[in-house]
């Protein structure tokens, strides 16, 4: 039978890092999927806006500004201690690839 | 793209994924952080490579500013101390390439970025820089 992670896991200690932490014992890339869920809204959001503002939206940018918010909240949750090393390595690398293509791409 | 502009874009990028990284680890050193990002070794050792390509570019430029400060104005009309540009474009051949080798590294380890992919844009990077300093040499060199 298995036996799943639940909230009687946490002990008393645990404190909001080891309740935020709880499901990484059970699915260790969970953060990655609430961040890069919270990445696509503020990527979309700020394409949009621009579109909406300026006529014309820059997708590449929009992406790599939400990028660095991405990283700050990343960051943020290693000192919380959600994220995990591994964690925070993909997204310091995906964040730097689209960082990257900005600078080649993104500006006329 | 020119290869100035390559140059300057590879120099900016160069600090700016440096100052992130420097950010983050002294955020993470401040804050006792258990796992920090240096204790993995690909991105430490990026990050000291990206340090010192940097720190290198800074004193390899001085000498070519000081060869080029070196040259006397005793040349015959017409002819061009060609040695002044091309200890610069040297300088920025190697500056292009090593930066680029650093930082293709470790999205070929983590993302799994597939050889061929990075061996065709260094190509297409390599191919610029050649044409571009082979430009810039033609406006200089006489015929």
């Amino acid at each position: 039978m298995v036996r799943f992670t639940d909230l009687s896991n946490l002990t008393d200690t645990a404190g909001i890092g080891g309740l935020l932490s709880l499901p990484n014992t059970a699915y260790p890339y969970f953060w990655i999927w609430i961040l890069g869920g919270i990445w696509i809204i503020i990527f979309l959001s700020l394409y949009f806006k621009e579109k909406e503002r300026i006529g014309r939206g820059n997708l590449i940018s929009s992406m790599a500004v939400s990028c660095l918010a991405i990283l700050m909240l990343s960051l943020i949750g290693t000192i919380v201690g959600f994220i995990t090393l591994e964690i925070m390595i993909y997204i310091l690398v995906f964040s730097a690839l689209i960082i990257g293509i900005w600078f080649f791409v993104g500006r006329e | 793209m020119d290869v100035k502009r390559l140059f300057i874009n590879m120099g900016i990028l160069g600090l700016c994924i440096f100052s992130i990284m420097a950010f983050i680890i002294t955020t993470q050193t401040d804050s006792n952080v258990a796992t920090p990002i240096t204790n993995n070794t690909l991105i430490s050792s990026t990050y000291r490579d990206i340090n010192s390509s940097l720190l290198s570019a800074q004193s390899q430029t001085q000498g070519a500013s000081n060869t080029f400060s070196n040259v006397t104005p005793t040349q015959a009309y017409g002819e061009l101390e060609v040695t002044s540009i091309i200890s610069p474009t040297k300088i920025v051949r190697t500056i292009i390439v090593g930066l680029w080798n650093i930082y293709i590294k470790v999205p070929m380890v983590v993302l799994g970025v597939s050889p061929v992919v990075a061996g065709l844009i260094s190509s297409i990077i390599i191919i610029l820089v050649i044409i571009g300093i082979w430009a810039i040499w033609k406006g200089v060199i006489p015929q």
